[in-house]
């Protein structure tokens, strides 16, 4: 019995990422194929293995407008829901997630005040927005204590902080002119679609190795949850481990923050949902939350290009419109 | 016999509150050493110390001669495995899962384990009993299950000391003694020293080879359990009345506690009754 | 040496190749600082805003038009053509599957983001950033150059400036400059600035914007605008009917400000005023009309 689950460990890992990966790249290819100006997958499909008219205008469409907002899509979706993995783990509390704490509300401020300030989304609004989380994260660290991090009085100052970031949202939204307020309020509800191929390469770059430094750590996430003192005992240095994985994730949440806007539920939903599939081993958990979690988002960005018939509603809608019920429904079953 | 614990000079105040005051002593090879004493005598926190997860701001604290300062955490956790006095209710893991976390400090740089290590494992779990409950989660055992699982799991560590706070405080008779003799076993047949916090004095004197009496972060008495538990030291550290005979199983003292109700026993101590509060 | 050649050689490949793919082009400088190419007499253009639309169908050039903005609504023929969204937040793809030779944006209007990715994508944008009459009028010449309708730019400019010069010389005979308190929002009270079109057109039409400063759209309390006493509130609304009668009720019940007194509360589409096209002549008369009814 023993043998069987735990030698696995490797296998099951693999077979899980390769099934999630395909389903990633299947989402991807309905996200590539899909668009304001019709569907049409076998000339998407064309295009895509190099064939085909690389001038024509559903070449550019393809290449150039829905391809870097399906990775961008995935990439943020990756980094949410890892983000909101760690989180858990670390504060060992199911609610725990980068935006519920406050640290996607204090990137937003960095965020909406580069915008505000005109620079341009990596780079420019991407540093203060990590400068507002890494505030943040230091005021909530700070808050709930100096030696220890007690989880409970965490989560509490996090949520604190998160009221107070949401009420100077609403400050600079109040004073700001009308012709950039509709691209602050569209950015505050999610929005994937100012993404362009230059500025998700480098997001990639930024998020990539993040995520491996992650999964590194993926052992003693697993330690964690048994307590601070027992992994502590157990040869975890606790410090080190939440002080990295806490900054790499307020890195990952920010950089992508500055560019999708605020995402709520997809940090939440899709680890626990993975977690009431695949069990608590963060070394499985971690690379299914990239996976899944970029497909999720995909899929709901999909969605939000394709219901409207009139331009298009803000990814993050459909993202809690989807997540929240689904969200209930877990909770609901896995009370029983 | 050699020191694997040496303490020298711990001190360690929170705020105003001094926790430790002044502690020395060592424990040697293979011993069964028992920590006693009153409650907030600071018997948890020289536990902590000792395995790290607090620093004294005074003295220092040897390990096989080492200083603990020199040891990184995964390092220590070769030498001490813990088994706390709670641990968390809400355990995600199986009990198989759980014991095989024990050998993450002899694991390398992704923490992949090896056939040798499910052997370890497995060992460790058959040795506590644990093996029929291995698919079970953690947070579906009993008291007693949940206790045997955390010793499997430091057993697996294949610690040189293995540090109990109040392993035996939740459980029934039959499953106290099963945990005491499992640790006498573990001394016996592997040479791991025994470190114990323990509020039950007839199971410690039984059991230890040495016991240390600490009350208010300061040693009152290290030695003997028949040295220890003497009349006089026991009833001054506790505050309350006690009878003290012998142990009819071995040549250890034996103590009781003397209730309100029941003073007549003690009549002759009338003096004290009038003068002692009662905690 | 050598490397420096290989690149002059591309270089003047790469022009050919494009000058041969787009007909005759050539690169002009638009109204924000950009070198644009633009193809001669583009046949597919793609208006990113409402004003635009209105100057290029004011040009008789409207058949060019392949795609507008869901905002674009006069004249009525601009409901048959192609939606590309909002001018905040444009389909790009919508737009690339149009083929544009080019698309003309407005500074003020469009997001420099949308500018920035359409020109990535290899399509020429040409932006527009009239600020006042006069550079309406140098928009709606530039524009006719674009679209090779100079003369009809011509033509439509020379009426415009007639127009205004009418309205200039008639105000100057009026003996009075009245307060004015120009809303364009009801909750909050938003007024106009002095950076505004809507403050030149009043000043223009001889009254006194009450909200002058430099805050371009400056928000007002109730009690501040009974203060300033305005002797005609004029509300810009794009709905009309109910909300303007309940937001002139209100008003109404401060008896202290002349403009209630004089019954000179008045509501105006306001496509006419804050949109910068060749109609702002005709907002400016209409103002007229309101600030000094004597001089009809």
């Amino acid at each position: 019995m023993m043998d069987k689950t735990k030698l696995s460990v490797v296998k099951r890992t693999l077979a899980v990422s390769l099934f999630l990966a395909i389903l990633l790249l299947s989402v991807c290819f309905l996200g590539l194929s899909t668009g304001s100006t019709g569907q049409n997958i076998r000339e998407v499909f064309t295009i895509l293995s190099g064939y085909g008219d690389q001038n024509s205008a559903m070449s550019t469409i393809v290449w150039q407008i829905r391809f870097p907002r399906v990775i961008l899509a995935a990439l943020v979706g990756a980094t949410l829901s890892l983000g909101g993995l760690v989180f858990q783990a670390l504060l060992r509390n199911p609610l725990a997630e980068p935006y519920i704490l406050g640290i996607s509300g204090g990137s937003a401020i960095g965020a909406i005040i580069g915008i505000l300030l005109g620079l341009s989304r990596f780079s420019g609004v991407a540093l203060l927005a990590f400068g507002g989380s890494m505030l943040t994260l230091a005021i909530i660290l700070s808050l709930s204590s100096k030696s220890a991090m007690k989880k409970d009085s965490m989560i509490l100052s996090g949520v604190m902080v998160n009221a107070f970031c949401s009420s100077i949202i609403m400050f600079l939204i109040s004073i700001t002119r009308e012709s950039e307020l509709h691209t602050i309020v569209f950015w505050l509800m999610g929005d994937l679609s100012t993404s362009d191929a230059h500025q998700t390469l480098r997001l990639s770059f930024a998020l990539i190795p993040c995520f491996i430094v992650i999964f590194i750590f993926a052992k003693p996430l697993n330690l964690l949850l048994m307590g601070e003192e027992m992994a502590s005992s157990m040869g975890v240095n606790v410090r080190l481990v939440s002080v990295v994985t806490l900054t790499v994730t307020s890195f990952m949440i920010s950089a992508t923050v500055s560019h999708s806007g605020l995402l709520g539920f997809v940090g939440l939903v899709i680890p626990h949902l993975l977690r009431i599939i695949l069990g608590p081993d963060h070394r499985l958990l971690i690379p299914s939350c990239i996976l899944g979690g970029g497909a999720y988002l995909v899929l709901c960005d999909l969605m939000a290009r394709f219901i409207p018939s009139q331009g298009e509603i803000p990814v993050g809608v459909v993202t809690a419109m989807i997540g929240a019920p689904l969200f209930i429904y877990l909770m609901q079953r896995s009370k029983r | 016999m050699s020191h694997v614990l040496d303490l020298k000079h711990l001190c360690l105040t929170y705020g105003q509150r001094s926790v430790l005051n002044d502690i020395s002593f060592s424990v040697h090879e293979r011993e069964f050493f028992i920590v006693i004493g009153p409650n907030a005598s600071g018997k948890t926190t020289l536990v902590k110390t000792i395995s790290g997860v607090v620093k004294p701001q005074k003295g220092a604290i040897k390990i096989l001669g080492q200083s603990l300062s020199r040891f990184s955490r995964k390092k220590l956790a070769r030498y001490i495995a813990v088994v706390p006095q709670t641990a968390p209710g809400d355990i995600p893991f199986s009990v198989a899962e759980v014991v095989l976390l024990g050998r993450f400090p002899h694991l390398g740089f992704m923490g992949l384990e090896s056939a040798n290590d499910l052997e370890i494992a497995e060992q460790a779990m058959s040795f506590t009993n644990v093996t029929h409950l291995s698919t079970r989660r953690m947070d579906q055992l009993s008291g007693g299950e949940r206790q045997r699982v955390l010793i499997a799991r430091a057993i697996c560590q294949k610690p040189k000391i293995i540090v109990l706070d109040e392993p035996t405080a939740a459980l029934d008779l039959s499953h106290q003694i099963h945990i005491m003799d499992l640790m006498e076993q573990l001394r016996c047949d592997e040479g791991i020293t025994v470190v114990m916090v323990s509020h039950d004095l007839n199971l410690a004197a039984m059991y230890a080879d040495r016991m240390l009496l600490m009350k208010n972060g300061s040693i009152v008495k290290l030695g003997h359990p028949s040295e220890v538990m003497s009349f006089e030291i026991l009833e001054k550290t506790y505050e309350c009345v006690l009878l003290v005979d012998e142990n009819p199983l071995k040549k250890v003292p034996r103590v009781i506690q003397a209730p309100r109700k029941l003073r007549y026993v003690s009549a002759l101590k009338n003096d004290l009754f009038a003068s002692q509060p009662e905690k | 040496m050598k490397p420096n050649k290989i690149i002059y050689l591309f270089l003047t490949l790469f022009l050919i190749l494009t000058l041969e793919m787009n007909g005759f082009a050539s690169v002009l400088v638009d109204q924000s600082g950009r070198e644009v190419l633009i193809p001669d007499s583009p046949a597919s253009v793609v208006s990113l805003a409402p004003s635009i639309t209105e100057i290029i169908f004011a040009l008789h050039e409207g058949s060019r038009l392949k795609g507008v903005t869901q905002h674009c609504d006069f004249p009525p023929a601009v409901k048959s053509l192609p939606r590309i969204g909002s001018y905040v937040q444009p389909d790009i793809e919508k737009i690339v599957a149009l083929k544009p030779d080019l698309c003309i944006a407005t500074k003020d209007g469009n997001p420099q983001e949308v500018v920035d990715r359409l020109s990535a994508l290899n399509i020429s944008v040409y932006v527009v950033n009239p600020r006042n009459l006069n550079t309406v009028m140098e928009t709606i010449l530039e524009i006719g150059s674009l679209l090779n309708a100079d003369e009809k730019a011509r033509l439509l400019t020379k009426e415009m400036r007639s127009r205004i010069d009418k309205v200039k010389l008639s105000v100057s005979r009026a003996s009075s400059r009245p307060g004015v308190f120009f809303q364009i929002g009801t909750t909050p009270i938003v007024s106009v600035g002095t950076n505004t079109f809507i403050h030149e057109l009043i000043t223009t039409a001889g009254g006194r914007n009450l909200a002058e400063g430099n805050s371009k759209y400056p928000r007002f309390s109730r009690e501040q605008v009974i203060t300033l006493k305005p002797d005609v509130i004029i509300i810009s609304s794009m709905t009309r009917g109910e909300v303007f009668e309940k937001v002139k009720a209100e008003w109404n019940r401060w008896g202290s400000m002349p403009a209630v007194v004089n019954k000179r509360i008045f509501i105006v589409d306001s496509n006419i005023l804050d949109r910068p096209t060749s109609r702002l002549v005709e907002g400016l008369e209409m103002l007229v009309g309101f600030i000094h009814p004597e001089l009809k």
